[in-house]
């Protein structure tokens, strides 16, 4: 899925801050979607997307079942070789299943669902997990503005688009429960042109009927293939996996401090001849 | 570790949260450790990082960006972040 990916995070990188003309009732909708996303600890819909790059199309449909923190079981089916996966978090591994291989990753969970929807390559996801980053479509070229409504499964939702610089064209769905579903990015020109159409339908925001997927494992059969650990589960001083330490991808706060021998050292000292620094915390007293 | 990654782009440096130049130095001699080890005396940097217990560990990436981070020592994990960046 490394194409979806790439597609999928452009809305990332391609954020621009031309003076923006804040709309008030689309920064208003945008604020309630942001409320709504962080109030509601569970949701489960059914997953459609279809993204065009010239003249590839890669048509997707799966199942979402998201728990807040970091809980999450997604089924994907689609076209472009990304046969049947089945992405599964617990809260204490997640695994990556994929049907045609019959294999599966094992990670350690991220604390904030960061590796769920890194796997699952849906911005939908990564609104549920993290509902701040929707604050990043008010930094838009044109700013938000409401320009309509669109029916998703049969649900009336709101338009929220803003226009970047090159006409990239951005649109999130916001339903009556000012939940997200859906969104259209139009980013590029000719050869470069991608559309992403992603929907939500089927949204339930109820615990009691997503709770057989939540209690998934891999068929009998499956191989697991490697093991990635971002962080481990034990050992330490009694430190239990989330318990807090600073979220992945942020960024690390600087410092400056003293040497034994009396020198300073700062993080960019570290930093700058390496690629990475492994910044080990001990204390002897 | 650090000696086999060495010079390969990946460096470790310890912090050490509230103890003195002394105590510091004398554990590592003792220890025979040959680790840059930087002086943490109010405990502020460890704050900052949200540090609840030792040891506890932080992989950088040279953009300034968590890559990782373990409570405990897991070098499985830490070689892993190693490999997934292409130093080997």
């Amino acid at each position: 899925m490394n194409r979806l990916r790439i597609i999928a995070f452009v809305i990332l990188s391609a954020i621009t801050t031309v003076s923006a003309h804040a709309d008030k009732a689309g920064d208003a909708l945008l604020d309630r979607c942001i409320q709504a996303e962080t109030k509601t600890p569970l949701v489960q819909a059914d997953y459609s997307s279809e993204i065009v790059r010239g003249k590839q199309t890669v048509k997707i449909k799966g199942h979402f079942v998201l728990k807040k923190p970091n809980i999450a079981h997604i089924t994907y089916s689609g076209s472009g070789g990304d046969k049947d996966e089945t992405i599964h978090s617990d809260g204490r591994k997640m695994l990556h299943y994929m049907e045609s291989e019959k294999q599966y990753t094992k990670e350690s969970p991220d604390l904030s669902g960061g590796n769920v929807v890194r796997s699952a390559n849906s911005l939908e996801a990564m609104v549920f997990f993290n509902p701040d980053m929707l604050n990043q479509f008010r930094g838009l070229g044109s700013g938000l503005k409401i320009t309509g409504n669109m029916t998703i499964g049969g649900v009336v939702c709101q338009t929220l688009q803003a226009l970047g610089r090159d006409s990239n064209t951005y649109k999130i769905y916001i339903g009556p429960d000012n939940l997200l579903h859906g969104i259209t990015q139009i980013i590029g020109k000719g050869d470069r042109r991608e559309v992403l159409e992603s929907r939500l339908t089927g949204v339930r925001t109820d615990a009691a009927s997503a709770t057989v997927a939540l209690n998934w494992t891999p068929p009998a059969k499956a191989k697991l293939v490697e093991q990635i650990t971002y962080q481990a589960a034990s050992g330490g001083s009694g430190a239990s996996p989330g318990s807090g330490l600073l979220p992945l991808n942020s960024i690390a706060p600087a410092f400056s401090l003293p040497t034994v021998s009396g020198n300073k050292m700062s993080l960019a000292d570290l930093t700058k001849p390496n690629k990475i620094v492994l910044v080990n915390f001990w204390d002897y007293g | 570790m650090l000696a086999e990654f060495k010079g390969k782009g990946f460096d470790i440096v310890a912090v050490d949260i509230g103890d003195d130049a002394a105590t510091i130095t004398k554990f590592w001699k003792e220890k025979d450790l040959n680790l840059r080890v930087l002086m943490d005396s109010d405990g502020k940097m460890a704050e900052k990082y949200k540090v609840s217990g030792v040891p506890c560990n932080y992989l950088i990436g040279n953009d300034g960006k968590i890559i990782a981070r373990y409570e405990g020592f897991d070098e499985m994990g830490i070689r892993a972040s190693l490999a997934k960046a292409g130093i080997k």
